[in-house]
């Protein structure tokens, strides 16, 4: 391999990088939640907060 | 023999990415985890409020059970159910923020302490007479499942 040869692959691999960096990430961040999926959950938490099954009430007589 | 290594290299490269790109990461379990217990939560204690005389009548465990995750330590303070979800919560965030050891640590305590509850509440919706009161349960009060 020339040195010519070798600077262009190392551009290409350094043009590639982020692309790469990108999709690994994507692949081991599995089953993780989203930024719009945490903020769904957090609604969903506070929707529990005026849902009458949630207040205590005495036993049945 | 030499050839036959280099052309294997890429390949056992893809294999390794692809199996860990297979598996949910602690994060995703913890917050996959943290949804189902939620919706679970929710779930058991509507379903309890809706069928109250009836399961009463069955076990008072399961109203006992449902007051367990209403109870509020003080006036102001949320149901325990909702504040273990969001200590759970919180600890999950602090390790996605920062994955070191003593955060991954909290955030097991936390789960430990919901996945216990969320196991209970399946078992009641497993009691052989609860699920006789409403052969349709699982369909009207949804319960996620949590990832083995």
């Amino acid at each position: 391999m020339t040195p010519e040869a070798l600077l262009l692959a190392m551009r290409g691999m350094l043009v590639l990088l982020p692309f790469l960096k990108k999709e690994y990430d994507a692949l081991t961040a599995k089953g993780e939640m989203t930024d719009e999926d945490r903020a769904q959950y957090q609604e969903l938490l506070t929707g529990f907060k005026s849902s009458p099954a949630w207040q205590e009430e005495p036993d049945p007589s | 023999m030499k050839t036959a290594r280099i052309s294997l290299l890429p390949i056992l490269f893809a294999v390794a990415l692809m199996s860990q790109g297979c598996a949910t990461t602690p994060l995703g379990k913890a917050q996959q985890t943290q949804k189902a217990t939620a919706v679970s939560f929710d779930s058991f204690v509507t379903f309890e409020k809706d069928n109250r005389d009836q399961l009463w009548a069955i076990s008072h465990d399961i109203k006992h059970a449902a007051d367990k995750l209403r109870h509020k330590e003080c006036e102001s303070c949320p149901p325990n159910g909702q504040r273990w979800l969001q200590s759970a919560w919180n600890a999950t965030e602090a390790y996605r923020l920062a994955k070191t050891d003593g955060n991954k640590d909290a955030m097991d305590v936390a789960l430990d302490v919901i996945q216990k509850l969320y196991d209970e509440v399946s078992g009641y919706f497993l009691n052989p007479g609860v699920a006789g009161l409403n052969p349709n349960v699982a369909k009207q009060y949804p319960r996620a499942k949590i990832i083995p």
